[in-house]
């Protein structure tokens, strides 16, 4: 599967980061208002007709952010928005064009804050996550080899319930963390969303995804949004492959 | 030997591989010898490599990552251990320098061909593990015009092989190689995943933390971006060409390369991509980085690229094949042929059947016989023939031929 010859289509996350996402798309002439009507809508798939700022019009999935970066990587949709901690958890082949700023938050270790666990090198210690490839990762780089649980949802209640001792976890300002007694230890990775473009759209499809990029970026420029989130690094080993 | 799955047994093959059908298996088989066709008319020689090597010696051509992808075990007797071919470039580069050495120390140029599958384990969303490679190795000319060669030589297989306007990814990884060398002290690799991903906000701010002129920062900056037509070579700007001899080296040998396959095929010339930023690909690649896409395929259809000795390229034929499915104007052919069949199993009508067939192959058609089955179930078994020949229960010949699939026309009887 490719992407179609003619438009350009993009792959959405649904949820937190669209809302972030939509009022930049609109400043570019990616206006969902009155062609999707908002998360209650249970479309997957809505097509943007053309105008004068997007010729040939535009198709836009809207699916789970997780899966944003298997769209693009498939080549179904040429250019997609995900953030720092999807594209850091698997090596994919594909263009990082923009930083958008939006979605800001951080990938963290944390723990109970009445029970910390000190690290040493070789200690045995199970970690909860939803990224088991960064955190595998990130206690390796310390001599660390974790039990890795991974989880899909309220990572939280890992070392609550005895499950692990610590977690790795995507935390924006720290209340579920405090809610559940637990206490940062360390920020893996400051994670922000970016323009994701697969690699052979941005040469075939290079006047419509070099205009969008540009478009973008003026938008950001103007506007200033996520500048605070723009220090954002990335772990080594996370690029795409051959 | 039952032809059913034995119970419990539900993975019927390891990940990322896969069978491929009649049709598939001979549309592959087409491809393959139009492909080596093209290679062989330009003076290829074909070469076979074996399915295994020693991991020490074949190892040594792979960056980290790809030996973590390669299958191993140890060999019995010996204790060494072996790796399944991950790529055909590092077996040809062994090749080369066991067999070889003494024609390429004598200037002569050495052509190379293959059609060879590799083996990756699954990484990953990198789900296929098998790869079907269809590719050349040029080595002992490091010429711009070996290059360009290996360009217009690729194009033309892809067309040979039905895919027409691919769009030809030309790339030169020691350009920003080169730069990495010159940077002041600072962590290559992070900057490396920058310039992969085209983040050129990110690698700016990467510049802003070296100490570096205002070229230099300009021209990280820009190694994002200048990419598209082969036109863009001309907004390299002149002060940075002329502050680093070096790059000003590496862009003319691209703009000679261009200048050939502009000179040779102005129509493929229109088709390139030139991308002055890219590093991704083999660690082993010194210079030019060729790909090529085409509609219908997710991954590039060719992959090659230049290294110490040589240069080569391989067409990797699941994405060409995807191309081609995904191409309306290309129609897949019956096999054809005589499909013989007889209403019984009997001795007797068998070897009328044979003898039937027999003289259709002698009479230089393809020819295979069937038994025991009604003429309805003659006719489906013979999706693939342009003609059924019919024994029936008198045994007495019914001659069918086939137009358009499914459509059976009687065109004669004749006596047994």
């Amino acid at each position: 599967m490719a992407p179609r010859a003619d438009g350009l289509t993009l792959a959405l996350p649904k949820g937190r980061i669209l809302k972030q996402a939509l009022p930049l798309l609109r400043r570019v002439g990616i206006d969902l208002a009155g062609v999707w009507e908002g998360e209650h809508d249970r479309r997957l798939l809505v097509e943007l007709p053309g105008r004068p700022e997007l010729p040939g019009g535009a198709r836009v999935l809207l699916v789970k952010p997780v899966d944003v970066p298997t769209y693009v990587e498939h080549g179904v949709a040429d250019v997609g928005i995900a953030g720092a901690d999807t594209l850091g958890e698997e090596a994919r082949d594909l263009y990082e064009p923009l930083d958008l700023g939006i979605g800001a938050c951080r990938l963290v270790v944390a723990e109970p804050a009445a029970r910390p666990t000190p690290l040493r090198r070789g200690m045995a210690l199970r970690v909860a996550t939803k990224y088991p490839r960064l955190t595998l990762n990130h206690y390796r780089s310390k001599g660390i080899q974790p039990e890795i649980i991974p989880l899909f949802g309220s990572v939280e209640l890992g070392p609550i319930t005895g499950l692990a001792e610590q977690i790795v976890d995507l935390v924006e300002s720290g209340e579920t963390l405090r809610q559940n007694n637990l206490r940062e230890v360390e920020t893996i990775l400051y994670v922000t969303s970016r323009l994701i473009v697969h690699p052979a759209s941005l040469k075939l499809k290079q006047a419509p995804i070099t205009a969008l990029i540009t478009a973008l970026r003026d938008a950001l420029a103007t506007d200033g949004s996520g500048s605070s989130a723009r220090t954002a690094a990335r772990p080594i080993g996370s690029e795409g492959t051959a | 030997m039952s032809a059913r799955l034995p119970e419990g047994v539900d993975a019927v093959l390891p990940r990322g591989a896969r069978d491929l059908l009649p049709a598939a298996a001979r549309r592959r088989r087409v491809v393959t010898e139009a492909l080596l066709g093209v290679f062989d008319r330009s003076g290829y020689d074909p070469v076979v490599t074996p399915a295994i090597e020693y991991f020490a010696v074949f190892g040594r051509w792979l960056a980290e990552r790809e030996r973590q992808r390669c299958v191993r075990f140890i060999e019995a007797g010996s204790g060494e251990l072996v790796t399944l071919r991950s790529d055909i470039t590092p077996q040809i580069a062994r090749l080369a320098g066991q067999q070889l050495h003494e024609r390429l120390a004598a200037g002569e140029a050495v052509r190379l061909c293959y059609a060879a599958d590799v083996v990756r384990l699954s990484e990953g969303t990198h789900e296929q593990s098998e790869r079907h490679q269809v590719g050349v190795e040029l080595l002992g000319d490091d010429a711009p015009e070996a290059d360009a060669e290996l360009i217009l030589l690729a194009d033309e297989a892809l067309r040979a092989a039905g895919v027409q306007g691919a769009a030809l990814e030309v790339a030169d990884v020691g350009i920003a190689r080169g730069l990495f060398e010159r940077l002041p002290s600072c962590d290559v690799e992070a900057l490396h995943g920058l310039l992969a991903r085209k983040d050129a906000g990110g690698v700016a701010r990467f510049a802003a933390g070296l100490a570096l002129g205002e070229e230099p920062r300009r021209w990280l900056g820009l190694l994002c971006e200048l990419f598209g037509a082969p036109g863009i070579l001309g907004h390299v700007p002149a002060d940075i060409r002329a502050r680093w001899p070096w790059l000003a080296e590496r862009l003319a040998r691209l703009e000679a390369t261009l200048a050939v396959v502009e000179a040779r095929a102005p129509e493929l010339h229109a088709r390139l991509i030139v991308d002055l930023g890219e590093v991704r690909g083999f660690d082993y690649y010194t210079g030019l980085r060729l790909r090529a896409w085409a509609p219908g395929s997710a991954r590039p259809l060719v992959v090659g690229g230049r290294y110490a000795g040589g240069a080569g390229f391989a067409v990797e034929l699941d994405a060409l094949e995807a191309s081609l499915d995904a191409d309306a104007a290309v129609v897949a052919g019956r096999a054809g042929g005589v499909m013989v069949a007889i209403h019984n199993r009997e001795p007797q009508a068998r070897a009328l059947a044979t003898a039937r067939a027999e003289a259709e192959r002698a009479a230089g058609r393809r020819a295979w016989v069937q038994a025991g089955l009604s003429l309805e179930a003659a006719q489906a078994a013979a999706a693939e023939a342009d003609v059924l020949v019919y024994f029936g229960a008198d045994e007495r010949a019914e001659i069918w031929s086939q137009g358009q699939p499914g459509a059976w026309r009687r065109a004669e009887e004749s006596g047994a």
